[in-house]
């Protein structure tokens, strides 16, 4: 993968500058290495967040909400990295980001376990597949939604 | 110019603060989720190469509106 385009949301840009110059520079290294390699040869360990471990009790919910929004984690290395079972490196922080071909869009920061996704306050508009999807607890909606694809498709 | 005990402090109350924010579990109601999706359309800012040069412009950046 070549040079990816990198944007911060407004919301967790300006939370930045309350952070340690320490950690502010960590993550401004990640920032100049997409820019200049992609998300190859990173130092620390780079998932997407759908991979919610199984035991989470919102598995289903936390699975759906990262695809929705292509969510993706780094671990920054704040604050320090540690060997992890993969061979990679992992941290008990971790950098949120939104991913698709041409960029990333960093949204978020928190530590974890347990591992948590950043909430819409901090994403951009959903997707048009995300923003009709039918919440499967809304029976209403759903129904809503069979029949605008019936009512569609035929 | 700050000193290395006031980094520790300024470190420790940024860590502890946003521990606390952490501690609790997103709601994921994705029906007020989507509404608030719809009105709140987050803005994305691209960050240029001169900020990355160094710490110093790194913070000038993030402090631009």
């Amino acid at each position: 993968m070549s040079a990816l385009k990198v944007t911060f949301g407004i919301r967790f840009k300006k939370e930045m500058l309350n952070f340690p110059t320490e950690d502010a520079r960590k993550i401004r290294h990640f920032v100049k290495h997409v820019k200049e390699y992609g998300l190859k040869n990173l130092q620390g360990r780079n998932k997407p967040s759908d991979e919610v471990p199984t035991d989470d009790p919102n598995w289903r919910e936390k699975v759906r909400y990262a695809q929705i929004h292509n969510l993706w984690h780094y671990h920054i290395g704040i604050p320090d990295y540690a060997d992890g079972v993969k061979g990679d490196k992992t941290s008990e922080y971790i950098l949120h980001y939104i991913r698709d071909d041409r960029m990333i869009k960093i949204v978020d920061f928190n530590r974890h376990p347990p591992f948590r996704l950043p909430t819409t306050d901090y994403l951009t508009k959903a997707p048009l597949i995300g923003a009709f999807y039918p919440a499967p607890q809304n029976k209403a909606y759903l129904l809503f939604w069979y029949a605008f694809c019936f009512l569609g498709a035929g | 110019m700050q000193t290395a005990e006031t980094q520790g402090q300024q470190k420790s109350k940024a860590t502890t603060e946003k521990a606390q924010a952490n501690t609790q579990e997103p709601v994921f109601n994705y029906d007020l989720e989507r509404m608030k999706d719809r009105v709140e359309n987050q803005e994305f800012v691209e960050v240029p190469d001169d900020a990355l040069e160094s710490d110093k412009a790194f913070r000038a950046w993030l402090a631009t509106d």
